[in-house]
C-alpha cells in the first residue's frame, strides 16, 4: 500500500497489513505518520501532545 | 557583535523564555568557530533550522549524548526510592529511580540540585543530597540489543506473572514504584527486574523499540500502544491472556490503577497506536 508523505511528497510504502492508527515514518524525511485509514491508504503528520 | 551571535543570542531568549532553567552556552573566541554547548539533540535541531545557512559556522555540541564527556561525573541514588524532576525547584515528580537502575550522569548543576541523566533516557533534576559519587557507568547495565529487543530463556508467562504483580498499584503520572507508577515507568520496571535490561523510560521511545506486530498476530508478552481519548499521547501497556481471553494488563490513567482487562474494554477507552515484540526467547 502505498501513499504520499504529507511533508515532503515522497512515495510512502506501508506494510500490507497496517493497521489504522498505526504509527509509520517516512523514510525520506523521517516525520512520523498517523494511519487515518488503510482502505484506501490516508495518512497525516503524527504530533505526539505533551503530557 | 556579528550578526551570526546575534542570531543565536535570539534562539537562546527564546529558549530561555519556555525554559526557565536552561542549560546552554555559547563560547567565543577569536579565530574559531563559535562554539554552543546545549542539552538535546532537540536544542541542536531548532538551532540549525533557526540558524539556516549560518549552522555550517558554529560547531554544536550536545550535552546528553552519551559520547560527550561530562566532568561531573557518576552518582547513584542512596535511598530505595529517589524522585526526580522536571526543574531544579524540585516540584514537579518526572520519574523515581532505584539503585537496581544503575547509575546516573551527572550533566549540570544548580545550587542544591543536580541534572541527571539515565540510560534510559532520563534527563532530570534531583536534590544532590540524594545521590553519592558512583565508580560504575552504565556499561554495567544490561541493554536492547541493537534490533532492539531482549533475548531470554524466560517465557512471557513470568514476564506476565511480574507485570501481575503491580495490579492496583496506584496511578501517577511520572510514579515507578510499587506505591504509584505511570504506564511507561510500569513496563521499564517489569522488564528491568524479568530481563535485567533497560528499557526507555518514555512510552514515545518504547514504541520504537523490538519488532513491529499486528493485532492478528499478537501474543502474550507484546507491548500495545495506545492514546487516550484525542489527544496523541502513546499509552503503553502489557498484552496477555486469561481464561483464553487476551487481556490488558497497564498502568491505567482512565481508571488510576494497575488493571488488568479484556482489550475490549481497554479499547472503550483508548484507541490503537501499535504492537511491538521485545522479547525474543532463546533456548536456555
Amino acid at each position: 500500500m502505498n501513499t504520499d508523505c504529507p511533508e515532503c511528497g515522497t512515495d510512502v510504502t506501508a506494510p500490507k497489513d497496517v493497521e489504522a492508527g498505526e504509527i509509520l515514518a517516512c523514510d525520506n524525511c523521517g516525520v512520523e505518520l498517523d494511519v487515518v485509514s488503510t482502505s484506501p491508504l490516508q495518512v497525516m503528520v503524527f504530533e505526539e501532545d505533551e503530557k | 557583535m556579528s550578526n551570526l551571535r546575534q542570531e543565536v543570542d535570539q534562539v537562546f531568549d527564546t529558549w530561555r523564555a519556555q525554559t526557565p532553567h536552561l542549560i546552554a552556552s555559547v563560547t567565543e573566541e577569536s579565530n574559531t568557530p563559535l562554539s554552543i554547548t546545549v542539552l538535546t539533540h532537540k536544542q541542536s535541531k531548532q538551532l540549525q533550522d533557526a540558524l539556516g545557512d549560518h549552522a555550517s559556522e558554529i560547531r554544536i555540541t550536545v550535552l546528553s549524548h552519551p559520547e560527550t564527556e561530562t566532568p561531573l561525573g557518576f552518582v547513584s541514588p542512596v535511598a530505595p526510592i529517589t524522585a526526580l524532576h522536571t526543574s531544579p525547584t524540585l516540584d514537579k515528580l518526572t520519574t523515581e529511580i532505584h539503585p537496581q537502575d544503575g547509575s546516573l550522569r551527572v550533566l549540570a548543576n544548580h545550587e542544591e540540585a543536580i541534572l541527571v541523566q539515565g540510560l534510559d533516557g532520563t534527563l532530570a533534576w534531583a536534590s544532590s543530597a540524594a545521590f553519592q559519587p558512583s565508580k560504575d557507568t552504565w556499561s554495567s547495565l544490561g541493554v536492547l540489543e541493537n534490533d532492539g529487543r531482549v533475548r531470554s530463556a524466560l517465557s512471557p508467562q513470568e514476564l506476565l506473572r511480574e507485570a501481575r504483580s503491580y495490579l492496583n498499584t496506584p496511578y501517577i503520572l511520572g510514579g515507578r514504584s510499587r506505591k504509584r507508577i505511570d504506564c511507561s515507568g510500569f513496563t521499564s520496571l517489569v522488564f528491568r527486574d524479568v530481563f535485567d535490561t533497560v528499557l526507555p523510560r518514555h512510552s514515545t521511545d518504547q514504541r520504537r523499540c523490538g519488532k513491529r506486530t499486528t493485532q492478528a498476530k499478537c501474543r502474550p508478552g507484546d507491548l500495545i500502544f495506545a492514546r487516550l481519548g484525542a489527544k496523541n499521547i502513546p499509552h503503553v501497556g502489557f498484552l496477555a491472556e486469561q481464561a483464553g481471553d487476551t487481556t490488558v494488563i497497564h498502568a491505567s490513567q482512565r481508571v488510576g490503577f494497575v488493571i488488568e482487562e479484556p482489550i475490549e474494554d481497554f479499547f472503550g477507552g483508548y484507541r490503537f497506536m501499535g504492537m511491538r515484540r521485545i522479547l525474543k526467547r532463546v533456548a536456555p
